[in-house]
């Protein structure tokens, strides 16, 4: 049977799920924890601490991408989920780079001034690339080829996406925001939280389409970090300043959650996938077929 | 003198019909017993999967309904009982051509006349069935909108049945005696073939659809999945890769209709698993307004529908 061999390691597929589950539920325990406690920032100093956090982030970042790439190479070249899952893979594999970029910065800029526009930001916005080519593949697939209209929905948006970057730049030269910076910088500030709003819509979006169905998940992930960034973007344009106490802490507390778990949702879901494709009903995964079955006669 | 399949050896009892009865039931076989009176006049009783099913009095090539209990009774005059096992296709074209009536009777001689025939008929798009007739050969072939349909082919031949197109001079033969049959919308035979035609096309639309949305792999199991659910029902339905093989002799609408409803719904609820309910529901309605009018009519008929098939 081609690639539907039994699993020969010590773990059945459903089991390393679980313990994947188990161990990133303890590392958002030890992300919390370290963000909250600063136990690192009391022994040694808060650059250490962030160290910790930006470690705690990296582990499901990492795990993501590592299971995204096995997903995609269950399929064949020329089969349309190859490039859906390729273009989510390589988005992931630049953020985990710019994970990594942003410890580097903070290795070399922590006591100084950072730069404006450095490698991280071209790694994260080669990762928002990939991962709204991949969100494109998958609408067209859904959508079917032919279907002109729905690619140009989706161009559209794509276009006003970067209409509205502009438009939003020019509204905050004219409010007197980032007074000397270039305005390329000023565009790419902007434009973060209006990819994630984009994609994050995008991936709802697809998600409502799949249900609750297993190619759904990864998604999942997505949307996850739109929330996060979205709470981000909320405190960068100031909107602390309007509301209590209370909800400052509550929105931080979504995003310190929601940033590491949309690596671990969408790392899981990939997982999950590939094991399905590759030991298929030897997987444990597929509990469908026993409720599904033909009534005997 | 031998009616159906002539090239087929008898299964060796005593000519008496109710040890091919017996035979059947007890082999659960798919078979016919051949009364003959003479030449023109034969009575024929078709077993299915062991059960007996319909049987019919052939006279001047015109095939006439007949009980089970008539058969039976059917003893004088009788020259020469014989019995045969027969493929499910061979049972289901030869029941269609039963319910039929003839249409047009014709000799062809030459490969040349018969390849001009088939091009004919797909320009003409013709539907209905094919019966040729010759020294060595006796089979059945099905058309479906211009198109032979290869799961419906079957001829006996001396060295027994074969699926294959024959040619004309492989068996030795001068020439073939063509049967074009007229099939009456109301014979229960003509609407499974129908029926099948519908659900054999919508199915592969949907298997198409679902390997470009997951890849082959998930499609080769899903397929390995729904062909193991079959399996207890004995159906001849498998499953390969995007295409359904309906090969299964269902003499009845109402168990056919069965047969693909179960299918459909173990197919619906494998791919909800995976691409989730609203895809499943959006799939399985874009392919069914792919399928032709009348195909589609007869799946609705049985209410083998794209909302029955999602939850």
């Amino acid at each position: 049977m081609q690639n539907l061999n039994k699993p020969n390691f010590k773990f059945t597929p459903l089991q390393i799920v679980q313990i994947s589950v188990t161990v990133f539920v303890i590392l958002l325990g030890l992300n919390l924890w370290t963000f909250y406690a600063e136990p690192l920032s009391k022994v040694l100093s808060p650059y250490w601490n962030d160290n910790l956090i930006d470690i705690l982030v990296l582990i499901p970042a990492v795990g993501a991408a590592v299971a995204g790439t096995l997903l995609t190479r269950q399929f064949e070249k020329g089969e349309t989920p190859y490039h859906i899952w390729q273009a989510f893979t390589i988005g992931l594999w630049f953020w985990v780079a710019g994970e990594i970029g942003g410890m580097v910065n903070d290795a070399l800029y922590w006591d100084t001034i950072y730069p404006d526009f450095s490698l991280v930001d071209m790694f994260w916005l080669l990762g928002y690339f990939f991962l709204g080519l991949s969100l494109y593949y998958q609408l067209r697939l859904v959508y079917g080829a032919k279907s002109r209209s729905r690619r140009r929905i989706y161009l559209g948006l794509v276009a006003i996406a970067l209409l509205v970057s502009a438009g939003l730049t020019h509204l905050a030269i004219k409010a007197g925001l980032g007074e000397g910076y270039a305005w390329i910088i000023l565009f790419v500030t902007v434009l973060y939280p209006v990819f994630d709003l984009t994609e994050g819509a995008t991936a709802i979006w697809i998600s409502f389409l799949f249900g609750r169905g297993q190619w759904s998940r990864p998604w999942w992930g997505l949307i996850l970090f739109a929330l996060a960034d979205s709470v981000n973007t909320f405190y960068w344009l100031g909107g602390y300043g309007f509301i209590p106490v209370a909800a400052q802490t509550v929105l931080n507390f979504i995003s310190v959650i929601a940033y590491p778990a949309s690596y671990m949702v969408a790392g899981l879901a990939l997982l999950s996938n590939y094991f399905i494709l590759r030991y298929g009903e030897n997987s444990g995964l597929l509990k469908v077929a026993i409720k599904s079955e033909i009534n005997k006669p | 003198m031998k009616y159906f399949f002539r090239q087929i050896e008898d299964i060796p009892l005593d000519h008496s019909p109710v040890s091919a009865e017996v035979y059947f039931r007890g082999e659960n076989a798919t078979g016919l017993i051949e009364k003959q009176f003479n030449a023109d006049r034969v009575a024929a009783l078709l077993f299915i999967s062991g059960t007996p099913g319909m049987a019919y009095l052939i006279e001047a090539s015109q095939s006439k309904s007949i009980s089970l209990a008539e058969f039976s009774s059917f003893a004088d005059g009788v020259s020469h009982t014989r019995a045969i096992n027969l493929p499910d296709v061979a049972g289901r074209l030869m029941l269609l051509a039963l319910e039929s009536k003839v249409n047009d009777k014709f000799t062809i001689t030459t490969e040349e006349a018969w390849d001009k025939k088939i091009s004919r008929w797909k320009q003409e798009q013709r539907s209905g069935l094919v019966e040729v007739k010759s020294k060595n050969l006796h089979g059945f072939i099905f058309f479906w909108q211009g198109e032979l349909q290869k799961l419906d082919l079957i001829f006996s031949t001396p060295q027994g049945f074969v699926s294959g197109f024959p040619k004309l001079n492989a068996l030795d033969d001068s020439a073939w005696d063509v049967t074009t049959y007229v099939h009456s919308a109301s014979a229960q035979a003509y609407q499974c073939t129908v029926l099948r035609q519908g659900a054999m096309y919508w199915c592969h639309k949907i298997l198409v659809r679902y390997q470009e949305m997951v890849g082959q792999k998930l499609l080769k199991m899903m397929d390995r999945e729904l062909n193991r659910q079959m399996q207890p029902w004995h159906w001849n339905i498998n499953l390969n890769e995007n295409d359904m093989l309906d090969t299964h002799f269902f003499p009845y609408l109402m168990d056919e209709a069965h047969a693909y409803r179960a299918l459909f719904m173990a197919m619906g609820a494998q791919m909800n698993f995976v691409i989730g309910n609203n895809l499943t529901q959006r799939l399985l309605s874009e392919t069914f307004e792919q399928i032709r009018p009348d195909e589609r009519a007869a799946l609705q008929s049985q209410r083998l529908i794209p909302a029955a098939f999602s939850e």
